[in-house]
């Protein structure tokens, strides 16, 4: 019964009681069985007493309290579909180092104007929006609005202006600080009554339908900058397919790191047009293995500047007619084919088989290799390349807690995919030299994160074996890794003048705790420097890993790790007179243990130790006069740490601050340095509502 | 003093009888809720990846393997590692027990979100949250929306993902001794890390799919909000998607919410 109803039927029954009580009052016979008789009429009747209500007060009180009782067991009224939902998250990073860098991100822009936002001391807030709009069942529409990120707390009133010094006027820091309100992006998905057709997408896309090796899932940062459209469809539940165009991002998606827009060889760049097209087939043919094929496509195309009608054309020859020609830039096309599938439930198989070709045009792509330090996305001629993984994974077979997985990963020298998956995915099985993953590009974006973010690092040439064997019994959970790596980039005298990019750090293991971009502190070589003018390397590594997990408050949770990596390079091997004068040995070990604990339903807490010793024979250092001058290194790091996480009813709050400590000694003591005492901490509030 | 002995004895074969090991399957292809569910679009859903083919309950000591079986290798597209998540992102299973299958005992409807409730005489007394959801934010949520439901809810000490299946442990203290006699039902939904605000991590379903909504449904609420299940007598034969798809069909969803029914789902029971 509804509310309404309900009220009427208890005002009718009140209305009820009180005609029967008036009936009664008015009918009620004298105390000797006489019924009174009205007044005549000829005289004024005197002044009626007023009735008295028809429910007492006891009464009343209890048909409101049925009332109430009945109201509350209603189940509230629904409201129609929202057409428009709002959600919204916010977002305050806290950040200090005893150093003077001001900022709330450790590692900002890496070109090399860089940028006035980046530094580990300040608090940032930033607030995000993000709209659905259900305009029917078969169309909707969102977008997305967020704050720029890069207004610490202490910039009051800045306006966007910028000025050369920055001042005390509001008015001098940029955009970066001023935390404007920016439309990131918007999509329309409609479903069309086409047969096939699942859907249709025009607009913000996180691209992660495809896969690392042709177009990669963009990092989390960017998840609503790239836009598309999309043509998604299912033939019948056999098979289905996917038709992108996928507009280029101009500032990193091509040769030289843009499309154009900033390329010395260019004038009048043209780059609104540039996309990656991008088909889609997938099927499970007799549903024993499922079958993806991607195919992309990067065309990259600038205005043939001997087309008279070509802004800047000098051509005064040729007629015009209204149509300017276009020559393609760049163009870097991978296609692959993966397989894979679950078979007696614990057998795993994975594979995927790939080409790539790429061609930068040298009329119209400024030499990196040659102009930018070896600082190249791609390399600086007409290339094909192969790339193959295959990985094979028992899910405890014996069902005593064991798991084996063996993977085999070949990677050409000349393999290319420019928009490859940049970070935050991994393609193989090993731990590598960095704390991250390992992807097939050149460009590895670690840039615009926080120390406490893991480095990737490019896999090109790599060419090897990995064995992972899982153990787990009882609350113990471990795993032993080894892998081997030949790397196909192997050579002598290769031309990383010209044509191969070396990323110019080439030497020494990695240090990601202290990197900068400018290498100013020897940190060792670019993770994406995979070419190198003379390699003979190959690579052991060695993993072990194990957590335990103790039934305390809300879980206890002990876990370490050890590694180690061999890795050999004879680099120059026709160096005179001795060809070992510049060979690299390096024996890294890298250990750590720590212990995290749910203590109560929104309190964690860890704490931590790790430390690193890498002993370098021949580490970094060049030939000078016909003199090999490579000296030994030996790094030894520690690093403690804590952190802590609070939850509170869709609030999160997690800080963490670490210890560091460094100390490098070398076979010539003026490269000696010692990193001590450093202190940093990183700590955020979020929420979503 | 002998009818005593009797009786003790009898309760104690009887615990020992009924202490059981416990296996279920589910037909391949019915991930459809009640038969006219769809995926939504985003390509962290893979087709099938809602399939349930298995459970399997094993007492081990003083704990219990729950074992549930996709038809799909578990994928973790969300990198749960990243907000202290259990090794998988997209699925969430809520294994519902009758202990006792007596009319009045336990209780008759699911956590919220699911939209179904049980047979008078089929109410359940436990039920395991198997989701990626990191267990003290799990809590919250059940603190929060689901507290008169509290005492029936279990959430696992630990979990394995090994290809196709999900293994969460929990402890007989909390759960009980797993028996033959008892029913057992898994709802098979999707893990929402941005739920609304009457329900527990559950995905909605719409009419129509969307980008991170199941289809196929209705736009109010009253519709199932699972994919797949297990129907008696789940041996895994394709009828039973049948039994699924009538059962779920039940419900009546619109604006107005006096107006709306709850399907009922069958509880599994071994005897």
């Amino acid at each position: 019964m509804s509310p309404k109803n309900l009220l009427l039927a208890v005002a009718a029954l009140a209305n009820a009681v009180a005609l029967h009580a008036q009936t009664d009052d008015t009918a009620a016979p004298a105390a000797d069985g006489a019924v009174e008789q009205p007044a005549a009429e000829s005289q004024p009747a005197p002044a009626q007493p007023e009735a008295p209500p028809p429910l007492t007060a006891a009464q009343r009180a209890y048909v409101e309290q049925l009332l109430d009782e009945k109201l509350r067991a209603l189940p509230p009224p629904q409201l129609p579909e929202m057409k428009l939902v709002w959600k919204g998250d916010s977002y305050t990073k806290f950040m200090f180092r005893n150093n003077q860098s001001n900022g709330c991100v450790t590692w900002g822009n890496p070109h090399p104007l860089g940028d006035n936002f980046a530094g580990e001391n300040g608090i940032c807030s930033e607030l995000g929006l993000t709209l659905e709009g259900h305009v029917s069942k078969l169309v909707e529409v969102g977008a997305r609005i967020q704050s720029r990120y890069g207004q610490e707390w202490a910039d009051w009133w800045e306006n966007g202006d910028r000025r050369t010094v920055m001042d005390t006027t509001g008015e001098s820091l940029g955009m970066n600080h001023a935390s404007y309100l920016q439309l990131r992006g918007v999509y329309v998905q409609a479903a069309p009554p086409i047969p096939t057709v699942r859907f249709v997408r025009i607009g913000q896309s996180d691209l992660s339908q495809y896969n690392a090796f042709t177009v990669g899932k963009v990092r989390y940062i960017d998840r609503f900058n790239a836009a598309g459209i999309f043509l998604n469809g299912d033939v019948w539940g056999y098979a289905g397919y996917e038709l992108a165009r996928v507009s280029l991002p101009k500032l990193w998606a091509s040769a030289n790191w843009n499309t154009g827009i900033d390329d010395p060889m260019i004038d009048n760049p043209f780059w609104t047009r540039d996309a990656a097209y991008v088909v889609k087939l997938t099927g499970s043919p007799l549903d024993l293995v499922d079958l993806r094929f991607v195919t992309s496509a990067i065309l990259d195309e600038e205005a043939d500047a001997d087309d008279p009608d070509a802004l800047g054309s000098t051509n005064q020859i040729d007629a015009k007619d209204g149509v300017v020609q276009t020559n393609f830039r760049y163009t870097n096309v991978d296609s692959t084919l993966e397989a894979e599938g679950t078979y007696f439930d614990f057998w795993h198989l994975k594979a995927i088989v790939g080409i790539s070709y790429q061609k930068p045009d040298p009329g119209l792509v400024f030499n990196a290799v040659a102009g930018n330090q070896g600082l190249s996305p791609v390399v600086m001629k007409e290339s094909w390349g192969y790339a193959a993984v295959a990985r094979s994974e028992l899910f405890d077979p014996f069902g005593i807690g064991l798991d084996l997985k063996l993977e085999y990963f070949n990677i050409g020298e000349d393999w290319t995919a420019t928009m490859g998956a940049r970070r935050e995915s991994d393609v193989l099985l090993t731990d590598g030299f960095v704390d991250g993953g390992q992807l097939p590009t050149l460009n590895i974006a670690n840039e615009f994160q926080d120390f406490t973010e893991p480095f990737y690092e490019s896999i090109i040439g790599w060419h090897g074996v990995t064995a992972l064997l899982g153990y787990s019994i009882w609350d113990l959970t471990s795993s032993l890794e080894a892998t081997y790596i030949d790397y196909n980039t192997d050579r002598q005298n290769r031309n990383v003048d010209t044509v191969y990019p070396d990323f110019l750090f080439t030497d020494g293991q990695t240090d990601t705790d202290h990197y900068n971009f400018a290498n100013t502190n020897d940190r060792g070589r670019d993770p994406r420097s995979v070419y190198h003018r003379n390699q003979a390397r190959h690579t052991v590594i060695g993993a072990l890993k194990a957590a335990y997990k103790f039934d305390l408050l809300g879980g206890v949770t002990l876990n370490g790790k050890g590694k180690y990596i061999w890795d050999v390079d004879q680099r120059d091997q026709d160096l005179g007179p001795d060809p070992t004068a510049d060979d690299y040995t390096g024996h890294l070990f890298t250990g750590g243990i720590g212990i995290s604990g749910v203590l109560t339903e929104h309190l964690t807490l860890g704490t931590g130790y790790q430390f690193d010793l890498w002993l370098e024979q021949h580490r970094s250092g060049d030939v000078v006069a016909g003199v090999a001058d490579y000296p030994d290194y030996t790094t030894m790091k520690h690093k403690i740490y804590a952190q802590l996480g609070y939850s509170l009813e869709g609030l999160t709050f997690a800080y963490r601050i670490e210890y560091l400590d460094k100390n490098v000694t070398t076979s010539k003591p003026e490269l000696d340095y010692h990193m001590r005492n450093i202190i940093r901490s990183v700590g955020s509030v979020s929420v979503s509502f | 003093m002998r009818t005593m002995l009797t009786i003790a004895s009898g309760l104690l074969l009887g615990s020992v009888a009924l202490a059981a090991d416990l296996k279920l399957s589910d037909p391949t292809g019915d991930d459809n809720g009640p038969g006219s569910y769809t995926y939504p679009t985003d390509p962290a859903y893979i087709k099938g990846c809602f399939d349930l083919t298995g459970v399997e309950i094993k007492t081990k000591g003083k704990e219990v393997e729950i074992a549930v079986t996709f038809n799909k290798n578990i994928e973790d597209p969300w990198e749960s590692a990243k907000w202290q998540g259990n090794g998988w992102s997209v699925q969430m299973v809520q294994l519902y027990v009758d202990t006792d299958h007596k009319k009045g005992s336990g209780f008759t409807e699911a956590l919220p979100g699911m939209n179904v409730k049980f047979g008078a005489d089929e109410g359940y007394e436990k039920v395991v949250i198997i989701s990626p959801q990191p267990t003290n934010k799990m809590q919250q949520e059940i603190d929060q929306k689901a507290a008169k439901l509290k005492s029936a809810v279990v959430l696992p000490k630990k979990y394995q993902v090994k290809g196709k299946t999900i293994v969460a442990t929990v402890a007989v203290a909390d759960l009980g001794t797993p028996a033959a006699s008892w029913g057992v039902q898994a709802l098979v939904g999707s893990n929402e890390g941005y739920p609304e605000k009457n329900v527990v991590f559950a995905r909605k379903v719409n009419e129509m799919e969307g980008p991170h909504r199941f289809g196929g449904g209705c736009d109010y609420e009253g519709d199932p909000g699972f994919l797949d299940c297990l129907a008696p007598p789940a041996k895994g034969d394709k009828a039973e998607a049948d039994v699924q798809h009538n059962a779920l069909k039940a419900y009546k969803c619109g604006p107005n919410p006096a107006d709306n029914a709850l399907a009922v789902v069958p509880m599994v029971y071994g005897k």
